[in-house]
């Protein structure tokens, strides 16, 4: 019982304030050593990316760096850069689109931990994919935007295109979406130059063959071009008077982005619209797109410089002023 | 080997504070007027002496730890046994029409529900690729062109999304299977050998395959030594591939060329899940030959192990500096 009464005036006496810095900054390390973490929100993406592998897409007219791309090129050049800056628990998934439908080669999977799998199969995505050589974009966005609601979980359709649409839609009958626009949130991402150009035509093998020409390419939408019996028989209610001069000064061999259509489809869906130069990595995990993730963010080495300063403090205290 | 990095390495240059305790304890000397009047004690002395390198090994190792330090993730070379299957779905369709069980054969297919060909290749393969988790999986997707679908991969996550993308939209156009076989086995003609290799053809068999081709094709089959193992989706009413069945079908055809290849071939149907079970017996029993494999090492955290030094080395500190008598 004795001993009691020194001893605590003995701590009392020793406990000066560098004795203390020394105290809290031991404490402060062995929190650290054990890992100390606040949960903390942050923005991450989960899409399905959508390419485009249509024919117009291998016109070379988007500019990256000094060389000229195909618009299916840059659009893979472009999600391979946005994968790399993708934050950790973002999920992507990979489809492609061509004929009138998204087909999805494998459902969202984490960008971290699949990052060489998902750049190989962009870099793998090729136009010979194509099952079908139609080109009904708007079709496709919508079956897109179904497979992504469908996926659930929140999953966001990013679809790059240009835009083309072959054989062309009808204004009066455009393709009606089957399901509620909004149900699924997300962007399109318009791929190509503004200036009207040749489609460039390949065999299977990948050999140029030239170009398409306006007489091989339907120049008018199917409504009305109607059947092919005698001329046209346009379907009831569709204006046909000139037909014939239609056809002949249709563009539709020439594609170019046909912005002003995706942002018309992008308005009516409820979605985003970005041309491909946008800095997409923002645009996409801004608010209406990213989805917001709590995550724990180890705070160690912050308590642990904390506990650096009080050591150094603890050595730069004055010896002088503890002298009697 | 690989060696240890910091997240931030100009962090470092906080390790120079190390010098701090060698610092003060000159000051100490200095701050006493005189050295005549501090005892001679070589224990003090030594005290000292341990007590900065404490503090020194503390601040050291404080700043790597701030400065974030870590192994960083790489591969490493393993030998395990395993093999490299290239999964070649057929995406057609007609894969989306009812499948033969006796439950689909008596609703019959007007009643919703049934399950279509597609649905339990899904399923299959789903269970295959989970009861094989040391092998490596590519797919390939085919119907009226081959659709590479994922590069040969280890990992059961996307291998799984990969599978489950078929739920999604239905089926493509027609069944070009030779140009799906064709495709599969490149993954295989231009790597090295490194372990079993086997084509997993999951497909209804509607398909025919020209004469020509099928001299591609076997070829093909011998050059990259891969086995061929054919899981029968039968369609309701369709041919078995066994049996006494006298009729020659396309999926009997088939059979028969797969089986003339020369190439290691088995073929499954997957009406229960016993033969399903025996297909996973089969690939487990034939197909073990040493896989040479890279492991992905994760990236392993160092910091934490580096505060524990500190604290560690701050501890006998802390008890020297409490005990420590300063006035006489």
């Amino acid at each position: 019982m004795g001993v009691t009464v020194p001893f605590v005036s003995t701590v009392r006496r020793q406990l000066t304030l560098p004795v203390l810095l020394l105290v809290l900054a031991t404490g402060l390390l062995f929190l650290c050593a054990r890992g100390i973490s606040v949960e903390r929100p942050y923005q991450v993406l989960r899409a399905l990316v959508v390419f485009d592998i249509t024919q117009s897409m291998n016109v070379p007219d988007v500019r990256v760096g000094q060389r000229l791309e195909t618009r299916l090129a840059a659009s893979k050049l472009k999600m391979s850069a946005l994968l790399q800056r993708l934050p950790c628990g973002s999920d992507i998934g990979i489809g492609i689109f061509t004929g009138h439908r998204s087909f999805v080669l494998f459902t969202p999977v984490d960008v971290c931990e699949h990052y060489d799998e998902i750049n190989q199969v962009i870099k793998s995505i090729d136009w010979r994919m194509a099952w079908a050589a139609r080109s009904e974009v708007a079709k496709g966005i919508h079956s897109g935007l179904l497979v992504a609601t469908e996926i659930g979980l929140d999953t966001r359709l990013i679809f790059l295109t240009d835009g083309h649409e072959a054989p062309p839609v009808s204004a009066q009958f455009p393709p009606k979406y089957k399901g509620t626009p909004g149900d699924t949130r997300g962007a399109i991402i318009g791929v190509g130059g503004d200036a009207a150009l040749r489609i460039p035509k390949f065999d299977p093998n990948g050999k140029f063959l030239g170009y398409w020409r306006a007489s091989e390419v339907q120049q008018i939408d199917s409504y009305t071009a109607g059947r092919p019996v005698g001329g046209h028989e346009t379907m009831s209610g569709v204006e046909d008077t000139d037909i014939e001069a239609r056809i002949s000064a249709g563009q539709e061999h020439l594609s170019s982005l046909k912005q002003g259509y995706l942002q018309g489809l992008a308005k009516g869906l409820a979605l985003d619209y970005h041309r491909s130069t946008a800095q997409l990595e923002t645009v996409l995990l801004s608010d209406s797109i990213a989805s917001s993730k709590t995550g724990q963010l180890d705070i160690s080495r912050y308590l642990a410089a904390l506990a650096l300063l009080f050591i150094v403090l603890h050595f730069l205290w004055p010896q002088r002023s503890e002298k009697n | 080997m690989t060696w240890p990095a910091c997240d931030n390495p100009w962090l470092l240059l906080l390790a120079g504070f190390a010098v701090l305790p060698w610092l003060r304890s000159r000051s100490i000397a200095h701050a006493s007027g005189s050295v005549s009047h501090m005892p001679m004690d070589k224990l003090a002395t030594r005290l000292l002496m341990l007590s900065n390198t404490l503090a020194s090994l503390a601040i050291i190792a404080m700043a790597l730890g701030i400065a974030g330090l870590h192994k960083p993730a790489h591969q490493v070379d393993r030998v395990g046994t395993g093999a490299h299957v290239v999964l070649l779905i057929d995406r057609s369709r007609s894969m989306d029409q009812p499948f033969a069980t006796e439950r689909n054969a008596m609703v019959g297919a007007a009643v919703a529900g049934f399950e279509s060909k597609g649905r339990i290749a899904r399923r299959v393969l789903s269970e295959f690729v989970s009861n094989r988790t040391n092998d490596m999986f590519a797919m390939v997707a085919f119907s009226t062109f081959p659709i590479p679908v994922l590069p040969l991969t280890g990992k059961q996550a996307i291998v799984q999304g990969a599978i489950s993308s078929g739920d999604f939209g239905r089926g493509l156009s027609q069944t070009n299977m030779a140009a799906g076989l064709e495709r599969a086995l490149e993954y295989f003609t231009n790597e090295p050998y490194t372990g079993s290799r086997i084509v997993l053809l999951v497909s209804d068999g509607a398909a025919h395959i020209d004469g020509v081709t099928r001299r591609d094709l076997t070829e093909l089959l011998e050059v990259s030594r891969a086995s061929l193992y054919w899981i029968y989706i039968r369609s309701r009413n369709g041919p078995t591939l066994f049996g006494e069945d006298e009729d020659y079908s396309p999926e009997r055809s088939l059979h028969d060329f797969f089986a003339a290849t020369g190439a290691p071939y088995r073929a499954y149907t997957a009406e229960s899940s016993s033969d399903l079970k025996r297909a996973v017996n089969d690939v487990n029993r034939l197909q073990n030959l040493p896989l040479h494999y890279a492991e992905q090492i994760p990236r392993l955290p160092l910091q934490h192990i580096c505060f524990l030094i500190a604290a560690c080395c701050l501890l006998p500190l802390l008890f020297l500096r409490a005990t420590e008598v300063r006035q006489w």
